[in-house]
């Protein structure tokens, strides 16, 4: 599955604990991506993917028919956003509070072509291929070429940066009452 | 420079216990100047472990011998195995001191690590190709050729890919703070994972994989790493290095990619790589590199059938050194093509009869003069290369060949303009007119049996199968190659062929050269001519070049053939015609008119080259009478009722693979039963001779069902059985050969392989396992005719070189087993 390949690289990258990679990688596509060799982060990714094949199932933005030939297919959409977080503790008047910052957030624009046909089976199945190639070398080059704002590594934790999945949805919801709050201590 | 030491404790940064860094506030410089040779050497040695141990294997470090734990590199928070491969080279690095770093700017080197692709492990039969990205093969050798390395000899090492990973002391900046090494630390973990993860999308590291999955066939290719020091200049002497293309047609065979630089208080680290983007190589026969080339050529003229040829070329394990050709592959001709490298393949050059030039010779036949001869089963199902031409036009393209090789620097050898520019130096017809001739040649689509086959012998053939065909030229006629585009062509010309020539051993000894004296058309055994078409096709590399040694070797082999070989096919030629003279149509006659008849005469030319293997390889277990018996249960055409109906009892077969096989097709029997004149199939009370010819009785039959099916997807019946059916021919006679010396196993593993498609006989299935361990994809419903072809190809080895079956039965049997 893509999202999973897309995920797994995030992941990969950004959890700044010490981390095992998946040897051999695992592969769609014959597209090698590093996934964490972490049996938790699978649980919690599957469970997150599944999440959004219920979102796009139920999403509301079903293009209708469009001029051109190929268009009756039926597209869904919806987003993925992954974020990553930093405790700060603040330090007010009397308590100190923690907080979490939110550093840097990904997100994923999701959406499911439902070919019509062989011949559009087909080419949607390249240009999904292609596509997640460069998304996982974009994914790299985004990684690389900014590293400055990732705050620094306070703890020795396996995972300094707490980090979320949601599925946004289209309605405009806000960010309280569609969050779900996943946080891994 | 004192460093800062007003790191809050809170930005300690410790390491992860095993070997990683502890790195806590810059306070001492000592501390911190160990701390930082302790990164910088890290970064060197992590950075060289992730590339080689993505690239080749590497021995870990086991400390605990006992648990076989092994030694875990944590640095930069990414867990690695650590190995001591290298270990020497890294050295320099690993004792990096960035004190001196900063001080002398010459004191650490880049360190480079190079990936190589190893070719010492190919044999002068081996042709090593590289795919673009259109799935165009460009031969390796002639492409360095062009690029100014010598074409003799093979160069034992291509560069894949170069990484630099240096720490450049030029970019300290020295006006701000110098970076903190917690900083440092947490960059080079991206760093490191990005690494890491690159490492993994390039070129190099999907064609090692393919590498490794090449398990039947191990590939004669390596990739390796070599470590090398940045300070001196690289050298790609005796080697081909990465600024030699080898895809001639893209401007870009390389690509750069740089990591973002990560500062350091002692400089700033940066990694580069410089790599190809091709790097799909392949070893092929130099024959199947020959056919493939010229279908290049005509590559604008017929383009679906290159693709589809390019297509059939993957399917193969095209990497497995040539294990199905005949051991007469001429490496004479090898030598002789490398000295020509503007035709690259080799085996080109070595199809060159250096004699009579004919004059207007075409391309075209230059084409079929060659590709006749590198009929290498699966790789020339698409290849349009035609039969051989008659002689003269063997010859002359031959000749209509040379120019191409003289006017290497000018010409394009892969590409087809180049052939049509080729007229200039020679009198080639031009190429507009070699041209439709080329594309009518490819529409034939023959394989490369057909195409030897109906060289010129079977006029009723040609006949028939370019009816839909445009005649564009007279000289196009005798050659008979033009099979339809139809795969049903291709196999109906070959069945025909088969049927159809008695040729003697002689007539194959040479590709190309001594063709030209060798066309007879008599009906002689059919099978022996596939098989020694076939093997012709596969094993004489270039071997026109030596026509001398083919035809020592060639008419040594299908002089055994014939040894047997009449007999059977007189007595089974015989039966049919007194059983269904009607359906024996294609034996020796005209042209059959039904797919049945053709699939019968495929199966009876079957029948005959495994006993003829059988009876070569195998001192007891054939009788022939049961040849002429299962004969004429084929020739009852499917009735099936001139077998009796399988009877659970143990036949009397006296090797192993008889009672394995026994059990096995009681137990298929009642699905056999679905179709019709199944029984015939499982009668196998006669010894194993008679049974594979029992199961071409199912072949008419199934054939009957639906003609088109073989040409029709693997879930046809017809097709299915038929091709079982005629590897059943080939699997009874080489495994009977190979249970002799392995056990009867195999058959019930077979039979459990061919099971999901339809209970198919073991001796099917046994053999197809055969089959595709020789290398050859079965399953798909193209392929039934490659692996048809390839079944007799590999029984023809099999034939030659008894020890094959061996290995593979058990191989097969591992296979089957598991899949039990």
């Amino acid at each position: 599955m893509y999202y999973l390949a897309i995920l797994s690289s995030i992941f990969f990258h950004r959890l700044f604990g010490s981390i095992r990679p998946l040897s051999p990688p695992r592969e769609v596509l014959e597209i090698a991506y590093p996934s964490v060799d972490d049996p938790a982060l699978d649980a919690l990714v599957d469970e997150k993917l599944t999440h959004l094949m219920a979102a796009l199932d139920t999403s509301s933005h079903s293009f209708a028919n469009q001029p051109h030939s190929e268009s009756t297919q039926h597209q869904r959409r919806a987003q993925l956003v992954v974020s990553f977080f930093e405790k700060k503790t603040r330090k007010a008047w009397f308590s100190k509070s923690e907080e979490e910052v939110c550093w840097e957030e990904w997100t994923i624009n999701v959406s499911s072509i439902t070919p019509r046909n062989e011949t559009e089976k087909i080419r949607v199945a390249k240009s999904a291929e292609s596509q997640l190639q460069m998304i996982i070398m974009k994914i790299i080059d985004i990684v690389n070429d900014n590293k400055d704002h990732i705050p620094p590594i306070a703890t020795t934790e396996a995972n300094p940066f707490p980090y979320q999945i949601s599925i946004p949805s289209e309605t405009g919801d806000t960010w309280g009452s569609v969050f779900k709050k996943i946080l891994v201590e | 420079m004192s460093l800062p030491a007003t790191v809050p404790a809170g930005q300690d940064l410790r390491g992860p216990a095993t070997s990683g860094p502890v790195i806590g506030p810059p306070a001492k410089d000592p501390s911190h100047a160990s701390k930082l040779n302790q990164v910088v050497q890290n970064f060197f040695s992590k950075a060289a472990q992730v590339i080689i141990q993505s690239r080749m294997p590497v021995s870990p470090i086991i400390t605990d011998p006992t648990t076989i734990q092994k030694k875990t590199n944590k640095w930069f928070n990414l867990e690695i195995d650590e190995t001591d491969t290298f270990r020497d080279e890294l050295r320099l690095w690993k004792a990096a001191d960035a004190a001196l770093v900063t001080s002398s700017f010459a004191s650490l080197p880049p360190l480079l690590i190079e990936t190589v692709l190893d070719t010492r492990g190919l044999t002068a039969n081996h042709t090593l190709v590289v795919l673009d990205d259109e799935g165009k093969l460009w031969n390796v050798d002639a492409a360095a050729a062009a690029g100014g390395i010598r074409a003799d000899i093979r160069r034992p090492e291509i560069v894949l890919e170069r990484w630099r990973i240096e720490l450049d002391p030029r970019s300290i900046n020295k006006l701000g703070l110098p970076p903190e090494l917690p900083v440092v630390y947490k960059k080079s973990i991206v760093l490191f994972r990005s690494l890491y993860a690159y490492v993994r999308l390039l070129p190099a590291w999907r064609f090692r994989k393919k590498l490794s999955k090449a398990k039947l066939n191990p590939s004669s290719l390596k990739i390796s790493c070599r470590v090398l020091n940045g300070a001196y200049p690289v050298s790609s002497r005796g080697r081909i290095g990465l600024s030699m293309p080898l895809v001639l047609n893209t401007k870009d065979n390389t690509q750069n990619h740089t990591f973002n630089k990560i500062d350091t208080p002692a400089g700033a680290f940066t990694v580069h790589v410089t790599y190809r983007t091709n790097c799909e190589f392949r070893v092929d026969d130099s024959e199947s590199i020959l056919s493939s080339h010229f279908l290049n050529l005509d590559e604008h003229s017929t383009r679906r059938y290159v693709s589809a040829t390019t297509a059939a070329r993957r399917s193969r394990t095209s990497k497995s050194s040539p294990a199905n050709s005949l051991p007469f592959a001429s490496s004479p001709a090898r030598g002789v093509s490398q000295a020509d490298p503007g035709l690259s393949y080799g085996s080109l050059s070595s199809f060159h009869h250096q004699s009579t030039a004919v004059p207007g010779a075409s391309p075209i036949s230059a084409l079929r003069g060659t590709a006749t001869g590198t009929s290498h089963e699966r790789e020339s199902v698409t290849s349009s290369l035609s039969s051989s031409p008659p002689r003269n036009i063997t010859a002359g393209t031959r000749s209509s060949l040379k120019p191409i090789d003289t006017s290497r620097p000018t010409v394009q050898p892969f590409k087809s303009p180049a052939l049509s520019a080729s007229p200039s130096s020679d009198s080639m017809v031009p190429g507009g007119g070699s041209y439709p001739r080329l594309s009518y040649h490819r529409v034939a689509s023959s394989s490369s049996i057909s195409s030897y086959q109906q060289r010129a012998q079977r006029p009723s053939f040609s006949s028939t199968y370019s009816a839909g065909q445009p005649r564009q030229s007279t000289s196009i006629s005798p050659i008979n190659a033009f099979t339809p585009s139809s795969a049903l062509a291709v196999s109906s010309s070959s069945v025909s062929s088969t049927g159809s020539r008695p040729e003697s051993g002689r007539r194959y000894s040479s590709s190309f050269g001594s063709r030209s004296q060798r066309q007879h058309g008599s009906t002689s055994s059919s099978s022996a001519t596939v098989a020694v078409q076939q093997a012709i096709a596969t094993g004489s590399a270039g071997g026109s070049g030596t026509p001398s040694d083919d035809d020592n070797e060639l008419g040594e082999f299908v002089r055994m053939l014939d040894s047997r070989r009449p007999l059977k096919l007189f007595t089974a030629r015989r039966e049919i015609d007194a059983l269904a003279p009607e359906e024996v149509v294609g034996f020796g006659t005209s042209a059959p008119r039904t797919s049945l008849a053709r699939f019968q005469q495929l199966r009876d030319s079957h029948a005959l080259l495994s006993d003829s293997m059988s009876a070569s390889v195998v001192v007891q277990q054939r009788s022939p009478v049961l040849v002429s018996g299962s004969y004429s249960s084929t020739g009852s055409g499917g009735s099936g009722k001139a077998i009796s109906p399988h009877t659970p009892h143990t036949p009397a077969i006296p090797s192993r693979l008889s009672e394995g096989l026994t059990a096995e097709y009681y137990r298929d029997q009642p699905v056999f039963e679905d179709d019709d004149d199944d029984d015939g199939l499982l009668d196998h009370v006669e010894d194993d001779g008679g049974l594979s010819r029992r199961r071409a009785v199912k072949k008419p039959g199934l054939a009957k069902h639906d003609e088109e099916d073989e040409l029709a997807l693997d879930k046809g019946d017809s097709s299915v059985s038929l091709a079982q059916a005629s590897q059943a021919h080939m699997a009874t006679a080489v495994t009977s050969n190979s249970n002799s010396c392995s056990s009867g196993g195999i058959l019930p593993g077979s039979l459990a392989k061919r099971a999901a498609l339809r209970n198919s006989p073991s001796a099917g299935s046994v053999h197809s396992n055969e089959v595709s361990s020789h290398g050859g994809h079965f399953g798909d419903d193209d392929e039934l005719l490659f692996a048809m072809s390839d079944m007799v190809i590999a029984t023809t080895n099999t034939a030659t070189t008894p020890t094959i079956p061996t290995p593979d039965p058990k191989e097969a049997q591992h296979d089957t087993r598991s899949q039990q």
